[in-house]
């Protein structure tokens, strides 16, 4: 018998090697203590192995006593065996759902998620179906009442797993403790995504990489706050001649080893000369000689050189109005001169030089009157101007060619003998305006003429000497002032003064909790060691930071068990409305311990919901419930956009997708709205475009191009609430076609929360190509006819189809695009989009206006949805039975009292979910 | 704070805490897509051009092995059985500045690019993974190559910062070695306080911590790899910079000389074995055999079909071809360790992921493949608008089977094009 059993042991699965090994104690004549059904049918052999399975699993459950398993008393296991098993048992298992278990194990979390499911179905009188034989109503209510007592006693609420600081609480906690605006590097690895957010304990794992990047930056902050000491440099010297000047675009030419500069153009890339070849080493004073020379300056006018600090590789994006001027010359002979003075250069930068005054600039006022004042000194320039303007060049009639091109067609047409009169008069007034229009162009050209004759700034060479001393460079300046900041005062105290203040100061911040005495002792150890080992203060101070930031008491939280301490709520609180660490008035009522009581929470709560940080909550709760994050990277099909110069998603009207839900969501929250009108509000948020060509309202003319604004309109349309804002539809399709399954999982899962369980393994993905001539409906019809599937597709097609009427860009839509594309030749006629259906419950819908309406009819589902999203977000776990018993209360406490979205979301805030780990 | 992302002080942090080649972050999950079959090619090189090269000047009107010389393509003739060129190629992707960056991603920008996926498999075994470089500044904040978290790789522009990671020692050596070793004590400090937790946290944050546990271990290990690694001897090579880094616009030709010869140096060594370099093209006026051009060479790649404007133009773009055919060159006399032509495992593509620059369009690539033991010689035109014409993924399927990865599909494309190059 043993090794008979033993073999089973190793062939078979956990639950059902239990199962057999009771068969196999069943046989050796110990008779079971209950007999059910063995009568009931006629038993086929394959049955009666069945049967003496189940009754031999009764009978283990009284022999083995203390394991996980609980027994399912015999009452209700008759209830299942009258009205479920039927269909449901090992043997049939219809919807891949077998209940034939007279034990269950309540510490698995699928089989929570099963009785769960029972008790669902019992409650909406789904199951057992209609044909089938009905228990009574006390029956119905035992069997509801049993599973309720169990699913409350075997879910507790609360937790969440130790939960490790996502990537945006991380660069949010560490630009909060040190005032910084830091950028992580590109390599810092992103989050795992569990129960729909980046937030969940349990999906946020640790690993080596990960660890050794949060190294990575603690040195970095280190190295910035508290830098080793200053290498010295040594002094050079560089020797830039006129020729290793270099400009962009037409801001130069080099004429006998002379740079020429012609233009006062702000733009450097316009305007300036600077070396190619040097680079300040080190930031600090540079002796800087110049030799700079006038070439043919307008009568009586010195040429004003104007010198800049520029960055040596991003100079030709930058602007002289920003840049840091150096000195300033005035010059005013023909024949190189020595121009000297020092200056302070950053690392990295260079100089550049700008001729300040010169009349030629790209400018719109300053333009037509340089025009007018070289036309009045060159005549035949304006007739030349005359004579390319009424000349067909390509297809750009009358465009003069940007830079030495076009100099050099106007040089060629003034000496030609076609060449008209010069205009005057009225015929120049008319031409200047046509000229300065092409502004850059004519500017460009205009300075290959002042190259060649001039006034021009001329540089021969620079010698840059230096660093003659060091100096701060801005960065080093931010951060000083940063440094000053963590640890005060420097002179006047001891190091040892200096070490422990700033432990006891940065250490709570950094743990977000009160921080013990010899925690406290342990960090001042460690930096005294470092120390007294190198000799330098900032080596212990930079020990002691990189520490902290790599210590788990920064990068988890939660470590207390059961309910929240003051500190925990405050982190919970802070993080969940404001994404970052809690601020000093939050810690300060999680010390003194009245942030526990109610008042004190959703006061707290208020202020947060109201502070401008919450925005970045909305933005990331709404970025993963609603799935905006995709909208980034979407590109949708070219072909959907009839008229391209209307409408086409350019980045102003991408970005109106995503912002739109969540200024909606804002004033949701701000003005405590009614939850209903979550599905059918008369407002809304979005630019003109979308507007216009997306929801069809009409626009009013003038506003702002791209700019958001609130718009309204009448409830109990097409558009409006969650299942009507583009950005919602766009984030379910895929920017090409439109799937009613995914739309429809999303909706129940998102929406409704009711989210379908797994499809059936070996049933591929359904994915209609609406290309030919079959709707998805008749694609989806097959899944009706077969069993297996109808149970779920039953809930989800109708919600899809309903929300077919909206094109893969969230438009209206009555048909689905024609056969072929964009190519209308095909001959077959665009097929209709067909939307109505009938809910499970027998609502019929027409179209996406009676889903809305069936949802504002009971907003319960909707708001228990809502809510469960909301608290899985805030507390970082997935909620259970009674997590969702208890939002139920909630949501029905805050419908009886008519309370809004805000309420709602305080009384969450407010709840024992909220206030477990 | 400045919250541009300065590349000097990224450049500085990587001395300070990445002296660790990057190969180590690829994920280990691609590994078997090594074939065990040796592989035809071993080492990839893609260079991005982002203006590409005028059309009419390169491609020849004849296909197939008898092409006449186009002016773009006379630079390339001593290459000529060497290398093919594609016309007609392209991703099917939409138009405009934006779009150039899936030169290498496929359909979609951001999806991990070409080089990436090579380097996942023939990347592990060299010191760097793979080496992004841009031959100076490119200010249109292009980018060209993603990882597979869609993170653009931050390319180096500066010859002297590719020296000194191929075969130079850290500036700040004993700096980071401070660090490391100072970071030990950080790191028991925190461990002591992670198991002091482990007292008082619930039964399942144990195993969380046990988390922590592990990857302070890891951590431990990639330190101390990363000591050993600093004073690592580096290959030796005879090649002496300029004392200057033509980092300015107007010196990107020289730029890309030196980054090509600190490439072909990169192969031989066998520091790395899959290189992508970027060719900006800003508003710099380039002087040319002593002549200055009449316009800065991107306003000359908006030509509007003016003559004197290509005429500059294909000054610039002939160049680009002398500096590629030098590159080939350079991979010809230089030996591989069985002794043969680096070029003969080495695949080089050129191109861009830009048509018409005059009219941003993003069809009809210029792709110029060379080496990699394929068979070379003939000009293969496409009419995209004919059904079943191959889509430039088709072309990097066979790139990547080249270099013995089990790869039958790239973004958009699920074919492959061996029977153009065998």
């Amino acid at each position: 018998m043993k090794s008979k059993a033993g073999l089973f042991f190793r062939e078979q699965p956990r639950w059902r090697l239990r199962h057999w090994s009771i068969y196999c104690r069943a046989f050796a004549g110990e008779a079971p203590y209950k007999k059910i059904r063995i009568f009931k049918r006629g038993a086929s052999p394959a049955k009666a192995l069945k049967i003496l399975g189940f009754l031999s699993s009764i009978f283990w459950v009284q022999v083995v006593l203390g394991s996980d398993l609980d027994p399912v008393p015999a009452p209700t296991y008759g209830f299942l065996e009258t009205y479920c098993l039927d269909c449901h048992d090992d043997f049939e298992r219809k919807a891949e759902i077998s209940l034939e278990a007279p034990q269950i194990d309540w510490s698995d979390h699928e089989s929570l998620e099963l009785w769960e499911r029972v008790i669902k179905v019992l409650n909406t009188g789904e199951m057992p179906p209609k044909k089938e034989r009905q228990p009574s109503a006390s029956e119905r209510a035992a069997m509801v009442e049993w599973l309720d007592d169990r699913l409350l006693e075997h879910s507790p609420i609360g937790g969440t797993a130790l939960r490790r600081l996502n990537k945006r609480e991380y660069r949010s906690s560490l630009n909060e403790l040190f005032e910084i605006d830091y950028t992580l590097p590109d390599s810092f690895p992103e989050d795992n995504r569990a129960h729909g957010f980046d937030n969940q304990g349990d999906g946020l794992t640790l690993s080596g990489p990960l660890l050794d990047s949060y190294r990575n930056v603690a040195n970095d902050l280190a190295e910035k706050l508290f830098p080793p000491d200053r290498e010295p440099v040594e002094a050079s010297s560089f020797e830039v001649p006129g020729e290793d000047f270099t400009y962009s675009y037409s801001s130069g030419s080099l004429v006998d080893g002379a740079m020429r500069s012609v233009s006062s153009t702000d733009s450097i890339a316009m305007s300036a000369t600077w070396p190619s070849r040097h680079e300040a080493p080190s930031t600090g004073r540079y002796r800087i000689e110049l030799g700079l020379s006038a070439f043919n300056p307008p009568e009586g006018e010195d040429v004003l050189c104007r010198v800049y600090a520029v960055d040596s590789i991003q100079a030709p994006s930058q602007n002289s109005k920003e840049l840091r001027q150096l000195g300033e010359f005035a010059i005013r002979h023909d024949q190189p001169e020595r121009y000297v003075f020092e200056a302070l250069l950053e690392k990295g930068e260079t100089i550049a030089l700008r001729y300040a005054n010169a009349s030629l600039k790209e400018d719109r006022d300053q333009l037509p009157e340089h025009l007018r004042k070289v036309f009045s000194e060159e005549p035949k320039l304006a007739a030349a101007f005359k004579a390319a303007d009424d000349m067909e060049v390509g297809d750009r009639r009358g465009t003069v060619e940007r830079g030495r091109l076009g100099w050099e067609r106007l040089k060629a047409l003034m000496e030609s003998d076609r060449l008209p009169d010069a205009p005057q008069g009225e015929a120049l007034d008319r031409l200047i305006p046509v000229v300065a229009k092409n502004l850059r162009s004519t500017t460009e050209t205009l300075a290959y003429m002042h190259y060649e004759e001039g006034p021009a700034l001329q540089t021969h060479g620079a010698s840059i000497y230096g660093p003659i001393e060091l100096a701060d460079s801005k960065q080093d300046r931010y951060w000083q002032g940063r440094s000053a900041r963590l640890i005060g005062e420097r002179a006047g105290r001891t190091e040892a003064e200096i070490v422990a203040d700033f432990v006891d100061r940065f250490l709570p911040k950094a743990f977000r909790r009160s921080v013990p005495e010899g925690l406290k002792a342990e960090y001042r150890a460690l930096a005294e060691a470092e120390i007294e080992r190198s000799g330098r203060l900032n080596d212990g101070l930079h020990l002691a930071l990189r520490t902290a930031l790599t210590s788990p008491h920064f990068l988890y939280r939660g470590f207390r068990d059961g309910e929240l301490d003051g500190y925990d709520l405050a982190s919970r609180l802070s993080f969940f409305l404001a994404n970052r660490p809690p601020d000093s008035q939050l810690i300060r009522v999680a010390r003194d311990g009245s942030l526990l009581s109610p008042e004190v929470l959703r006061g707290q709560a208020n202020r947060l919901i109201d502070s401008r940080n919450a925005r970045d909550f909305v933005s990331s709760f709404l970025d993963q419930w609603l799935d905006l994050a995709a909208l980034e990277d979407l590109v949708p099909d070219r072909t959907l956009f009839e008229n391209p110069r209307q409408f086409n998603y350019r980045d102003d009207e991408r970005k109106a997708y995503i912002e739109e839900p969540k200024l909606f969501f804002k004033e949701m929250l701000d003005t405590n709205r009614p939850l209903e009108d979550f599905i059918d509000p008369d407002f809304t948020y979005t630019i003109d475009s979308v507007s216009q060509y997306v929801y069809e309202l009409p626009v009013e003319m003038g506003g702002e191009k791209g700019k958001m604004r609130r718009v309204t309109f009448d409830r109990g349309g097409r558009f409006g609430g969650v299942l009507g804002m583009a950005g919602v539809m766009t984030a379910t399709a895929n920017g090409v076609d439109t799937q009613p399954v995914v739309r429809g999982v999303w909706a129940l899962e998102n929406i409704l929360g009711s989210p379908p369980p797994e499809p059936p393994d070996a049933v591929p993905a359904l994915t209609p190509d609406t290309s030919k001539a079959v709707t998805p409906r008749e694609m989806l019809a097959a899944h009706m006819a077969e069993e297996s599937c109808s149970a779920c597709h039953k809930k989800i097609d109708p919600v899809g189809f309903v929300l077919e009427s909206f094109d893969p860009i969230g438009r209206w839509r009555e048909t689905y695009p024609a056969p072929g594309g964009k190519n209308k030749n095909s001959g077959r006629d665009p097929l209709p989009v067909e939307t109505d259906g009938v809910l499970p419950d027998g609502t019929e819908l027409r179209d996406v206006r009676d889903l809305k309406a069936y949802l504002v009819d009971d907003i319960r589902p909707f708001a228990e949805c809502l809510s469960e999203k909301l608290l899985t977000y805030a507390t970082g776990r997935a909620m259970g039975y009674s997590d969702r018993k208890l939002i139920a209360q909630i949501v029905a406490e805050n419908e009886a009292k008519d309370g809004g979205f805000r309420d709602l979301l305080l009384a969450l805030i407010d709840s024992e979910s909220f206030r477990t780990k | 704070m400045n919250s541009s992302f300065d590349r000097r002080r990224f450049l500085k942090a990587i001395g300070v805490s990445l002296a660790l080649p990057v190969l180590e972050s690829f994920p280990a999950a691609s590994a078997s897509r090594l074939v065990k079959a040796p592989a035809k090619a071993k080492r990839l090189v893609c260079v991005g051009a982002n203006l590409g090269l005028h059309g009419p000047s390169l491609f020849p009107s004849e296909t197939g092995a008898n092409w006449s010389l186009t002016p773009l393509t006379r630079p390339l003739v001593q290459h000529r059985e060497s290398f093919s060129l594609f016309s007609g190629l392209d991703h099917r992707a939409n138009n405009g500045h934006n779009e150039w960056d899936n030169y290498l991603c496929g359909r979609k920008v951001g999806d991990v690019s070409l080089d990436q996926i090579a380097a996942e498999a023939i990347g592990k075994d060299t010191r760097h993974g793979s080496l992004q470089l841009s031959a100076g500044k490119g200010s249109f904040r292009q980018k060209m190559v993603y990882n597979r978290a869609g993170v653009p790789l931050p390319m180096i522009e500066r010859p002297s910062v590719v020296y000194q990671m191929l075969f130079g020692m850290p500036d700040n050596l004993e700096r980071t070695e401070y660090l490391i070793k100072s970071g030990r004590s950080s790191l028991d400090k925190v461990t002591d306080e992670a198991k002091s937790l482990r007292g008082w946290v619930s039964a399942a944050d144990r195993e969380k911590l046990d988390e922590y546990f592990s990857s302070v271990r890891d951590l431990e290990q990639r330190m101390q790899r990363q000591l050993k690694g600093l004073r690592e001897p580096r290959p030796e090579v005879d090649y002496k910079l300029p004392a200057f880094d033509p980092i300015a616009p107007t010196l990107m030709l020289e730029n890309q000389a030196l980054m090509y010869d600190l490439m072909a140096l990169a192969l031989e060594t066998d520091s790395t074995r899959v290189i992508t370099m970027f060719l900006p093209g800003l508003g710099e006026v380039f002087t040319i055999n002593g002549e200055t051009l009449s316009a800065g060479y991107h306003a000359l790649s908006h030509h509007g079909n003016n003559e004197g404007m290509i005429e500059d133009l294909l000054k610039v773009e002939t160049q680009h071809m002398l500096l590629l055919s030098g590159f080939l060159d350079q991979l010809k006399r230089k030996r591989d360790i069985e002794g043969q032509p680096l070029l003969d495992s080495t695949i080089v593509m050129w191109g861009a992921g830009m048509g018409d620059a005059s009219r941003h369009s993003n069809t009809n690539l210029p792709i110029i493949l060379a080496g990699g033991g394929f068979q070379h010689g003939k000009h293969h035109a496409f009419d995209r608008n004919e059904p079943g014409a191959p889509l430039l993924g088709d072309l990097y399927v066979t790139m990547l089977q080249q270099l013995g990865l089990e790869q039958d599909r790239f973004s958009n494309a699920t074919r492959n094009m061996n029977q153009y190059l065998a």
